[in-house]
């Protein structure tokens, strides 16, 4: 097998007996790079000879004795709404194309200094704003399995270069579900933590009540690697929470016996027949391995989604004001410091962004706030009542991620109605905090189906335990999409 | 509650968004067209007596955690003001205001 088809945990085992160096592994991802990149088209920014150089020093470092870190010589990339320092951070806009963070994010801090090696900067929507990433302003990114149809986003750069090769891992950010949505479209394993279980320091805002990063990867196993490093209590972000992470990997025990796993109906029934059939299978071998999987009810599914952007949108709006041609990024000149403002938001923002901006300010203004931003944070009280009742009976819950496989390509300024559904099921976790994650399980038309597991607040444990013993049993994690190679 | 073209130009004023006017008719069209959709699923909910929640805090007593309140070094000026697309003697340079 070659490299750029092992997982980090494999390559991390082969670094550490000696077999293979941390500079061989980076030019075997990079050389998959250059052949598959200009279909794929997930990076928006490359570091080659930054990259060699930390290799390098990993491999030195272990000459020498030293503990080069847990994440030593291991490839990661990085969607480019994660602020590095010195190093271009675009978010996917006109408004960022040449801005370089004097910052860099907390998340990606830690996985330096765990010895991982940053490959480059990946694809998304438009500041995270989409769930095809197609409106990154740069172009939009092609899902591996069938170049005419989307990655998903807003992680499709990420969920596409790990199911590509391009690299073995990625850090994304998952707002209503923008790591689980891509990587059940690209048939990789994304995970989403628990609200405050990973710091936000450095994240370009969307929704800062919602946003979290999570690790996308080729597998389980890979995902706890990832969510070790990250996790953890950060003073720069008060809303990270101040309980120690866990050792995610030795939760990776091949045991369901007796877990309790709700199905929310309401989802299996709005899931294309195929996407259907798929989890039904999936759970079925989940019971076969001793877990007991029985109907419950989460009535609260639109509501939930039309919450979910309304509350997206007005925290939006107001995040998003920093990009006024003043600290960072474009500036377009106007008469007055007002038209500066407009000139610049104007033609620095894509239409979705400015769709959404326009439509946040309208839900805060005087007179909207009651008719609709007080109405959604009401939902949300709904949505977080549903599972508590459900956390009563049940240890997790199962439902398929998305209501169908991959969609194809459509060209038209604004995303129909039809793409906001695809988020429709990773919604309602996203709105309660709560920690989820998306194994790939099956088949339908040829394209990958995700099951999305659930969990109660911290649980990540447990989630990652009952995925791995899935992962195990259904065999997913060794097909790779087939690419030609240029 | 259908929007105006008037009250999209007043709201996208307060947003700062400069618009072209046929950008503004396709984002009338478009904006009209979710608020429709978000109110006819608002109704259809009935929310009396229903508390708001703003944010999720997983701890109990939904404790913050800030930092200590003590001074620390921040970033030098100069590095704060690298990705500024205009600055002139240490500042970020505004348009005239007076």
């Amino acid at each position: 097998m070659e490299i750029y088809q092992l997982t980090a945990h494999e390559l991390k085992a082969l670094m550490e007996r000696g077999e293979v160096r941390a500079v061989e592994v980076v030019q075997a991802f990079f050389k998959r790079i250059e052949q598959v990149e200009d279909k794929v088209k997930a990076f928006i920014t490359l570091t080659p000879e930054q990259a060699l150089e930390q290799a390098r020093a990993v491999d030195e470092t272990r000459r020498e004795g030293r503990d080069p870190g847990c994440l030593a010589g291991i490839p990661i990339a990085l969607k480019d709404n994660l602020c590095t320092e010195g190093l271009t951070t675009t978010c996917g806009s006109r408004i960022l194309a040449h801005w370089q963070p004097p910052l860099e994010a907390t998340a990606v801090s830690r996985l330096r200094k765990a010895g991982a090696v940053i490959l480059g900067k990946l694809n998304l929507d438009e500041f995270a704003m989409g769930t095809t990433t197609q409106t990154s302003a740069f172009y939009p990114t092609r899902n591996p399995w069938d170049l005419g149809r989307v990655p998903g986003g807003s992680s499709g750069g990420p969920a596409a270069a790990v199911a590509a090769g391009e690299t073995p891992l990625a850090l994304g950010s998952d707002t209503g579900g923008s790591v689980r949505q891509p990587a059940a479209f690209c048939g990789i394993v994304g995970l989403r933590p628990t609200y405050g279980r990973v710091s936000r320091w450095g994240l370009v805002a969307l929704a800062s009540s919602m946003d979290q990063i999570g690790p996308l990867a080729r597998d389980v196993t890979d995902c706890a690697l990832v969510l070790e490093v990250i996790a953890g209590r950060d003073p720069l972000d008060p809303t990270s929470l101040p309980i120690d992470p866990e050792p995610y990997s030795k939760a990776l025990v091949p045991q369901v016996q007796g877990i309790k796993v709700g199905i929310p109906r309401e989802y299996l029934e709005r899931a294309e027949p195929g996407v259907k059939e798929g989890v039904a299978q999936a759970l079925k071998r989940l019971e076969e391995l001793g877990a007991r999987c029985e109907e419950i009810s989460l009535p609260h599914l639109e509501p939930a989604l039309v919450a979910y952007h309304i509350i997206a949108a007005a925290e939006a709006s107001s995040n998003l004001a920093r990009f006024d041609g003043l600290n960072f990024g474009l500036r377009v000149s106007g008469r007055d410091v007002e038209e500066m403002y407009c000139n610049t938001r104007g033609q620095g923002l894509g239409p979705e962004v400015k769709k959404r901006l326009i439509l946040g300010t309208y839900f805060l203004s005087k007179g909207r706030y009651q008719d609709y931003y007080l109405k959604a944070v009401k939902i949300r009280t709904l949505i977080l009542q549903d599972f508590r009742k459900a956390w009563e009976r049940f240890d997790l819950l199962a439902t398929p991620t998305t209501p169908t496989v991959a969609l194809p390509f459509r060209e038209e300024t604004f995303p129909p109605l039809e793409n906001y559904h695809s988020d429709i099921f990773t919604i309602p976790p996203s709105l309660a905090g709560l920690p989820a994650l998306s194994l790939p399980c099956g088949w339908s038309q040829g394209l990958p189906v995700g099951l999305q597991l659930i969990g109660k607040p911290l649980q990540e444990p447990l989630l990652l335990q009952v995925a791995y013993t899935l992962e195990q049993a259904i065999e997913f994690r060794r097909a790779r999409p087939i690419l030609e190679v240029s | 509650m259908a929007m105006t073209l008037e009250e999209l130009e007043k709201i996208a004023g307060y947003a700062c968004i400069g618009l072209t006017p046929q950008e503004r008719e396709e984002h009338l069209k478009e904006i009209n067209q979710l608020l429709d959709y978000y109110t006819q699923k608002l109704e259809e909910k009935d929310l009396g007596g229903v508390e708001p929640t703003f944010y999720i805090n997983h701890m109990p007593f939904r404790q913050n955690f800030l930092r200590e309140d003590k001074a620390q070094r921040g970033m030098p000026r100069e590095k704060a003001l690298e990705g500024a697309p205009m600055v002139k003697e240490g500042q970020f340079t505004v348009p005239r205001v007076l």
